[in-house]
């Protein structure tokens, strides 16, 4: 008898278990629409490289406010609501930018948004150390700034304030290192160093609340989530109203203090979703209303083609595929064997055997820098676009020959010294994908038609790249509007003399030439001008060839139920206009 | 008895301590973890540099070993890539896996053993034929195929044909839900149907199978002879004689079974967006975070070697034939 009730005591509590557990959620009322949120996050400071994903910009994307958005057409788009003005000028040799912070934004505590949040965040990205190399500035337990990128904030000379509302600047303090600098000015200057200008400034001043972060923390004290939702202050249409990181489910409602026009729907919910191929099913089910798939594939676009209601949106993303050399293999170190490569290699087949499927318009990449869909794009390498014809494996074959290899008939394969020597031979390395197998081996089969071996191997990127155990190695950059990372893929640094390849070229190419040309226009004035100089890099590097660009990848996103989406491709994200959802 | 399970314990955790270097040397030379990081070519050099320093990967692999051990022996799991606490993780994503699980394991328990009894005493009639078929069926189709079809092509359209969400299809609970506990529970069991019975219908079959031959294999048995040719009740041959002797063998493949269960509902929790501990293992497996995939391990090992103690353990009460030495 004991054991029957033991069993039932038991059986009634499993019961039980699977729902007294489940924690409770309260929207608010009124007109709802939910994301798809197909990765997790421990925190909420996105600035820090622990915590930066794309997933958490997804769901800050309307709460943290920057002078500039980033549109579906990449271009910066002054956000008014944040700064009615935005000017760059050369003042003596030095680039000054002014902005002049809308008078009407405060966080969603009451705080006005100050100069002292864009001293705040310069204080934490810059990385500027004093005379002995110990950090300038620190989080509030001494230790150094986590930051995942410091572009732009590291060539700036100094951020101050003017013109407070109550018209007397506050002192500051020492603890809050702006004394003198009017931390709460409605005016900030920002100069950067002589000879350090920086095009791309629109993208800097993602901005936090300084008030919060002061007293919690940079690095880690942003990561409780029992106080997110009051540490993660909104200055945006929304606030955070909701954390439930078991269920990976967040809850944005209106800001009550939102000076700006207001947002069309009333509840934004980020719920998780646990694997993209689940994506569609879950729009076609209602379980939400927007999906933005990390990759998107052939089958979930005929999936949503099969669903009445479902909207597709397929545009060229900026993640590029691309075949790596590397310098250091002396066979690969010769131009002409590069060269003979990139006249070989199929491209337009890569496209049509992988990403043609997602989307037919895709066409081989012909530039290293810019995308097909950006200003600036010039198509420097169109002498590859019909690589494989008879004509260009006639001219890879002679470019083989008149670089020393002897190409032998027995075997139809080039030779190393002479016919008896070892054939010419390279170990290719992919991560095993269904997408980079199908690359290697069209790869290797378009270069034995010119009489060059190659061997695949498998292995994870983050084993091959770093390291000199590979000859050539296909993967994929994350490409970005701003062009100043590029110096770090393409470029290399002059030490004594020497050529230094940058910590990201992977290939180890090492044009001084090119990287004086990058760095120059990544001190530009304007845009316009830094553009212009990575078009005469781009230039360059196709003689280079440094890697063979294969093509664009695709930026998918599905919707359902809501109207007003825009897909953007670059780093804002879906939620990037989500205010105007409806 | 005490013996024994000392003398269990001991061997379990010397397995357990080969399983964690096994487990430790393949994740540290699996990749580079802050490789992501180093990826964005906008990353500061500095950072990276701090984020070596944070996550020991500037210091020999045999100190990192110590380092995580000790912090074990003391209840520390470690932080994770993103430098928060692994523990506390741990325990939120077994509470979500916990909630999915527990109840279908325990409907599972009886559905098997009822139909084990049933296919049994049935034994050659359509009954145990159909019942048979059944469980062969469920035991040969995939568990992504099972929640694939039940959430294509049962949920998605009896929710459209009833216009609005009868069958939940993601998630153990809706984002949007409102109300008190009790005003919830509609919901909650809504979300909760689809996980229940994908994962009843990958686990019962084969305990299903084994309960019906336990049964047939004790039902030939000389005791179980002898207490009929007495006039015992043949419902009471079976509760009494059958199917507590049958049930010894079938309780050591559950509890070993539920074990498994917990770390390997990884298939469901995607099927149904559960952001249960299979997703979190997954994840962290993918980012090379030492310290998510140690923990994972941690906590199976020790369920399976915890489960495999008690099976014997309840062996040896059900049978008091049974003396461990």
């Amino acid at each position: 008898m004991l054991k029957h009730k033991i069993i039932g005591g038991i059986s009634v509590a499993a019961l039980m278990l699977g729902t007294l557990a489940v924690p409770s959620f309260s929207s608010g009322a009124g007109t709802t629409k939910i994301v798809a949120l197909d990765g997790t996050f421990t925190g909420f400071n996105n600035f820090t490289s622990a915590q930066n994903s794309f997933y958490l910009a997804q769901v800050e994307n309307q709460l943290w406010p920057s002078p500039y958005i980033m549109n579906q057409a990449a271009k910066f788009v002054l956000d008014t609501d944040i700064v009615t003005k935005a000017v760059s000028a050369d003042v003596k040799g030095q680039q000054v930018v002014t902005y002049t912070i809308n008078p009407q934004a405060v966080w969603s505590d009451g705080v006005p948004l100050t100069a002292d949040d864009f001293i705040y965040m310069y204080q934490a990205s810059s990385g500027a150390t004093n005379p002995d190399g110990s950090p300038k500035y620190t989080d509030i337990d001494g230790n150094q700034y986590d930051v995942a990128g410091n572009a732009g904030y590291n060539q700036i000379q100094s951020v101050v304030g003017s013109k407070p509302a109550s018209g007397a600047c506050a002192p500051g303090t020492a603890a809050n290192r702006n004394v003198g600098l009017c931390p709460n000015g409605k005016t900030v200057t920002v100069t950067f160093m002589k000879g350090q200008s920086y095009a791309e400034w629109p993208g800097l001043f993602g901005l936090l609340p300084a008030h919060v972060a002061r007293v919690v923390g940079w690095n880690t004290g942003m990561d409780d989530p029992s106080r997110a939702t009051a540490d993660i202050l909104s200055a945006g249409p929304y606030v955070l109203s909701s954390v439930d990181m078991a269920n990976n489910t967040y809850i944005e409602t209106k800001n009550p203090r939102w000076w700006g026009t207001p947002a069309k729907t009333d509840t934004l919910v980020f719920t998780n979703l646990a694997d993209d191929t689940q994506g569609i099913a879950g729009l076609a089910a209602g379980d939400f209303n927007v999906f933005q798939p990390t990759t998107v594939s052939a089958s979930m676009i005929s999936q949503a083609k099969s669903q009445s209601g479902v909207t597709s949106s397929v545009i060229p993303g900026y993640v590029f595929e691309h075949l790596d050399f590397n310098f250091k293999n002396p066979n690969l170190a010769k131009l002409k064997v590069r060269e003979a490569i990139a006249l070989a290699v199929n491209r337009k087949a890569i496209i049509a055997a992988t990403v043609g499927q997602v989307n037919t318009a895709t066409k081989p990449l012909d530039n290293y820098i810019f995308m097909s869909n950006q200003a600036g794009y010039k198509a420097d390498g169109a002498a590859y676009d019909n690589a494989g014809s008879t004509a260009d494996l006639t001219k890879a074959k002679a470019l083989l020959a008149s670089s020393g290899y002897v190409f032998d008939k027995s075997d139809s394969k080039f030779h190393v010294g002479s016919a008896s020597g070892a054939p010419l031979t390279f170990q290719l390395w992919e991560k095993g994908s269904s997408v980079r197998a199908a690359e290697a081996q069209i790869v290797q089969a378009d270069l034995a038609k010119i009489g060059i071996t190659v061997d695949i191997n498998v292995a994870s990127n983050s084993v091959i790249l770093g390291t000199d155990n590979f000859d050539m190695v296909i993967f994929g950059w994350a490409g970005s509007p701003l062009l100043s990372g590029y110096l770090n893929i393409y470029g290399c640094t002059m030490t004594a003399g020497v050529c230094t390849p940058n910590s990201s070229n992977y290939g180890n190419l090492a044009d001084a030439a090119v990287s004086k040309v990058m760095a120059k226009a990544n001190t530009s004035l304007t845009i316009a001008d830094e553009v212009k100089g990575y078009q005469q890099a781009d230039q360059t590097l196709w003689k280079d060839l440094p890697t063979l660009p294969f093509y664009q990848s695709s930026q998918g996103a599905f919707w359902s139920g809501v109207s007003g989406v825009v897909n953007n491709p670059t780093q804002a994200g879906i939620t990037w206009n989500a205010q105007e959802w409806q | 008895m005490l013996k024994y399970v000392l003398r269990r314990l001991l061997s379990s955790l010397i397995v357990l301590w080969v399983a964690t270097v096994g487990v430790f040397l393949m994740v540290v030379y699996s990749g580079d973890p802050l490789f992501a990081l180093k990826m964005n070519p906008t990353t500061p050099p500095k950072t990276i540099l701090i984020r070596e320093h944070q996550l020991f990967l500037d210091r020999p692999v045999t100190w990192r070993y110590w380092h995580w051990f000790t912090g074990v022996l003391h209840g520390n799991l470690g932080l994770d890539m993103t430098n928060s606490p692994v523990k506390p993780q741990l325990f939120m994503h077994m509470g979500v896996t916990l909630r999915m699980v527990v109840l279908a394991f325990v409907l599972a328990v009886v559905i098997a053993v009822s139909l084990g009894v049933l296919a049994a005493l049935k034994r050659g009639g359509i009954i145990d034929r159909s019942i048979t078929f059944a469980t062969f069926f469920f035991l040969a189709v995939p568990v992504f195929v099972t929640g694939l079809f039940l959430k294509l092509y049962i949920a998605i359209p009896l929710d459209k044909f009833f216009g609005h969400e009868v069958l939940a299809t993601s998630g153990e609970i809706s984002p949007v839900a409102t109300g008190n506990f009790w005003q919830r529970i509609p919901g909650l069991a809504a979300h909760m149907t689809l996980p229940t019975i994908t994962l009843i219908l990958a686990i019962f079959s084969s305990w299903t199978i084994y309960q019906r031959s336990t049964i047939l294999e004790t039902m030939n048995m000389d005791h179980v002879m002898l207490a009929r040719s007495k006039g015992i009740s043949p419902r009471r041959v079976l509760l009494r004689h059958i199917l507590r002797n049958a049930l010894i063998p079938v309780t050591t493949v559950i509890a070993l079974d539920f074990a498994g269960l917990l770390g390997g509902a990884v298939i469901t929790e995607t099927v149904y967006s559960w952001n249960g501990l299979g997703r979190w293992f997954l994840q962290g497996a993918n980012n090379q975070d030492l310290n998510i995939t140690l923990a994972y391990l941690l906590f199976t090992a020790v369920l399976v070697i915890l489960f495999n103690l008690l099976a014997d353990i309840a062996y040896g009460l059900l049978d008091p034939r049974i003396r461990y030495r």
